[in-house]
């Protein structure tokens, strides 16, 4: 019995000695050569729904709690793109932040309802000690996230 | 003439012998994993609450506007970093302008300040990591993949086998269908009714 625990000592060891290298690879490695600019991909966002295509850029900010969302600078000021996945698909590490990362995966377009925009934006302008007027929200917010199928941290 | 000793007839062992065996030695094996989950599944399971991998450090100070919103001038970092006390040189290589509200600058990837173009508050926030907590948390939702997957996968059989090995462990004429049934059907009753109510 204790040759059989040692053995499994030393499996469990040997296991978790895998090397670690300079590179992080979250779910599949990207396949795709060519690279669309953030910048063209929020311009014309319709344009690249649903399609599987290859982004690149400087992660700026990653979701402390559960890793599940990342924030890449786009090639234009005042624009960045946000990869998300589902909890535990992928987690990032808040390590990436300054990072080159190299994306692959489709932009998805997301509509929030104006509800959720009139609470969002009152609890900003009360954040800020501004007046806020309801009224002055036209309609439901429409943004494009990333969802990402492969991701790789350099 | 002397007659050899017989040896005494080996007895069968009973079948509950080998399940208590291996229940033992499933638990000792599996006591430090257990421990990670477990403590990882009490912090994970709060992350409204709090954040189970790192503690932040918020400090806040006011600027006056920047001449140019698009730019922020050696100079005016400079300013900031007095204020928030900050020694390390400015490279302008580490400035962002993710959205029309703000400038991020990150220090490092644990140090960033967001100035607020709006309100030209600037915050800086540190994070650090919880000492142990944050690698049980990383252990539990498997961030290493590779051979921890097969690990935690084997940890999944053997709680399967200590609980089947557990249920078969009471004695008596009545076995499981006695007080060791109660019990098993007490835990079950919230799941269950979780199930019914809330994912049918």
């Amino acid at each position: 019995m204790k040759s059989f625990a040692a053995s499994l000592t030393l499996f469990a060891v040997l296991g978790l000695s895998f090397p670690v290298g300079a590179e992080t690879l979250f779910g599949k490695a990207p396949s795709l050569k060519n690279v669309i600019k953030i910048s063209a991909l929020l311009e014309h966002p319709e344009h690249y729904l649903g399609k599987e295509i290859r982004v690149e850029g400087i992660a700026t900010d990653v979701c402390p709690m559960r890793g599940c969302w990342m924030k890449i600078q786009s090639d234009r000021k005042k624009q960045s793109l946000i990869l998300k996945v589902n909890d535990g698909e992928m987690v990032f590490p808040m390590s990436a932040r300054g990072k080159h990362i190299v994306v692959q995966g489709k932009l998805v377009k997301k509509v929030m309802p104006l509800k959720d925009v009139i609470e969002i934006e009152r609890e900003r302008a009360k954040k800020e000690n501004k007046p806020f007027n309801p009224a002055s929200i036209k309609g439901p917010r429409i943004s494009y996230v990333f969802q990402p199928s492969g991701v790789v941290v350099h | 003439m002397v007659n050899a000793p017989q040896k005494p007839l080996k007895k069968a062992r009973p079948w509950r012998f080998y399940s208590i065996l291996l229940h033992r030695y499933l638990g000792y094996f599996f006591l430090g994993i257990t421990v990670v989950y477990a403590l990882s599944g009490l912090a994970v399971n709060h992350v409204d609450q709090w954040n189970p991998n790192y503690m932040t450090e918020k400090q806040q100070v006011q600027l006056a506007p920047l001449k140019d919103k698009e730019n922020l001038s050696s100079a005016e970092a400079k300013t900031l970093y007095q204020k928030l006390g900050i020694k390390q040189a400015f490279n302008p290589q580490n400035v962002f302008y993710p959205d029309p509200h703000s400038i991020e600058i990150l220090l490092s990837e644990n140090d960033k300040i967001t100035l607020s173009t709006e309100t030209w508050k600037a915050e800086r926030e540190q994070i650090r990591r919880r000492p142990v907590l944050h690698l049980f948390n990383a252990l539990h939702l498997n961030e290493p993949k590779k051979a921890w997957t097969l690990y935690a996968d084997s940890y999944a059989i053997g709680l399967l086998v200590l609980a089947l090995t557990g249920l078969l462990m009471k004695k008596g004429k009545k076995g499981i269908w006695g007080e060791a049934g109660i019990w098993t059907v007490a835990g079950m009753i919230l799941p269950v009714a979780l199930i019914l109510l809330y994912y049918r």
